[in-house]
């Protein structure tokens, strides 16, 4: 049986563009118990964020005198995927929960709180592909509603190549079926990558052309982003 | 960057200005101004504030704050303010005259509000009572807010605290840890109030605008 096509006419399956992100869509301050929150979703991708502290740590050998620990935990929901996901932590949940506790460790200036934790919750409501880009954009919005200091609204999307073709925010059908796959996260003010996971295989020259492609994506949605957080204080106004 | 009337909306890592400036809120990286939080940013011809929507307490030394007693502890009681740690109020703190421990453990419960002053901030943060202004807080009722809207609920030379409290014949405490204690006939109406000011700290006009909604609700206490 002869494979379907996934690019027909320069066009993908979901009718985008190979440069083209899904369509970003952001909720914040969603939960009223928590110091910041917020919702991100690209495409069918959700993910929730929730921010809890600065607080006391516990136990108390773990804290450290000159900076905040932080402690992230991601955490894909059972109704998620097209398969049941069996509840409470695997292997693949605690890999990424420390790839994003080494972004948001480089971004928060967690000097400013010494003694003292800050817990960062992911849950991922959906799962269509790029779930820890979704997790980390979400992160950084709930991170600098709930008033800790950052850097600059750190920003993450993932780019690959599906027949032979450079393509921006793999998602679905792309993702199993693609040949590589490529998430990045991007700090736009010091030209830094935070995170950087790939598989399959690239050549020299592709992976040069592929890092500027998720680049470029990253920047449209650290845009969106800050866009976003002034809209929610300008709506409020008008309420 | 947004800019509205009278104030300036900044996100994490907006640049500020091209050259190093002090300020609360702000870092400086390759010679360059950046904010650090999601607030509002105020300028001086030498100072850049940013001052965040939301922010956790960070106690100061001569701050006035409430707390409430969780634990006595020999020799000091624990005290929770809202900030990251606890405060404790040793017993030295206490202005004691001729009480005994006894006496002071009938007087000082778990669960009581007290408005005291922090006295020293190092490797803990200390509280004292022996400060005019301290005391033990019976009754009333307790309201919070983001600490970084506290100057904004005391006024300019504490004139929106005083309007409050002559209109509504309220007893009205802040401690500079957003925990406002309430005493009097209408505590609910002040807290409709402190939590207007809460909403729209940032916007200008904000005693008129309350002195406004004061009279309209009086108004409709006195049919009620």
């Amino acid at each position: 049986m002869e494979k379907t096509k996934l690019i027909v006419d320069g066009k993908r399956e979901d009718n985008r563009k190979t440069d083209e992100l899904r369509k970003l869509r952001a909720e914040l301050n969603i939960s009223k118990s928590t110091k910041g929150s917020a919702m991100f979703s690209v495409g069918n991708t959700i993910a929730v964020a929730t921010v809890y502290g600065p607080m006391e740590v516990f136990p108390r050998f773990l804290e450290d005198n000159n900076k905040a620990v932080l402690e992230v935990k991601y955490h894909m929901l059972p109704f998620s995927t097209d398969e049941r996901n069996r509840p409470g932590f695997s292997r693949r949940s605690t890999e990424i929960s420390s790839v994003i506790n080494r972004v948001l460790e480089n971004v928060i200036l967690l000097e400013d709180f010494p003694k003292t934790k800050i817990t960062v919750n992911i849950d991922i409501l959906s799962a269509d592909a790029s779930t820890r880009c979704a997790a980390i954009n979400a992160a950084s919005l709930a991170l600098s509603l709930a008033g800790i200091p950052m850097k600059d609204l750190v920003a993450s999307c993932s780019a690959g190549k599906i027949e032979n073709t450079l393509v921006l925010d793999v998602a679905g059908k792309e993702d199993t079926e693609g040949e590589v796959d490529l998430p990045i996260a991007y700090l736009p003010l010091t030209d830094e990558i935070l995170l950087l996971q790939m598989d399959g295989i690239l050549k020299k020259e592709e992976f040069g052309k592929l890092m500027e492609l998720a680049k470029k994506g990253c920047k449209q949605i650290c845009e969106f982003q800050k866009k976003t957080l002034l809209d929610f204080k300008s709506n409020l106004e008008n309420e | 960057m947004e800019k509205k009337q009278g104030y300036v909306t900044v996100t994490p890592g907006s640049l500020l200005a091209t050259s190093e400036k002090r300020g609360e809120g702000v870092y400086i990286l390759n010679k360059k101004t950046y904010s650090k939080f999601f607030g509002i940013l105020k300028k001086s011809d030498y100072k850049l504030t940013v001052i965040p929507f939301t922010q956790s307490y960070k106690p100061g030394r001569e701050d006035k704050i409430i707390g409430k007693i969780k634990e006595f502890n020999y020799p000091f009681f624990v005290i929770e303010i809202e900030a990251p740690n606890p405060a404790y109020l040793y017993l030295s703190g206490i202005p004691t005259y001729n009480t005994t421990q006894e006496q002071l453990m009938k007087i000082y419960k778990p669960g009581l509000w007290l408005y005291s002053e922090v006295s020293e901030v190092s490797d803990r943060v200390k509280l004292s009572m022996k400060s005019r202004e301290a005391k033990v807080l019976k009754g009333g009722r307790i309201a919070y807010i983001y600490p970084s809207k506290v100057p904004r609920v005391v006024g300019k030379g504490g004139s929106m605290i005083k309007t409050i409290q002559n209109k509504t014949n309220c007893q009205v405490l802040i401690g500079q840890n957003g925990i406002i204690w309430i005493n009097g006939d209408k505590t609910e109406l002040v807290i409709r109030i402190i939590q207007k000011i809460d909403k729209e700290a940032h916007i200008s006009g904000l005693t008129d605008r309350v002195t406004k909604l004061i009279d309209e609700e009086l108004e409709q206490y006195g049919k009620n």
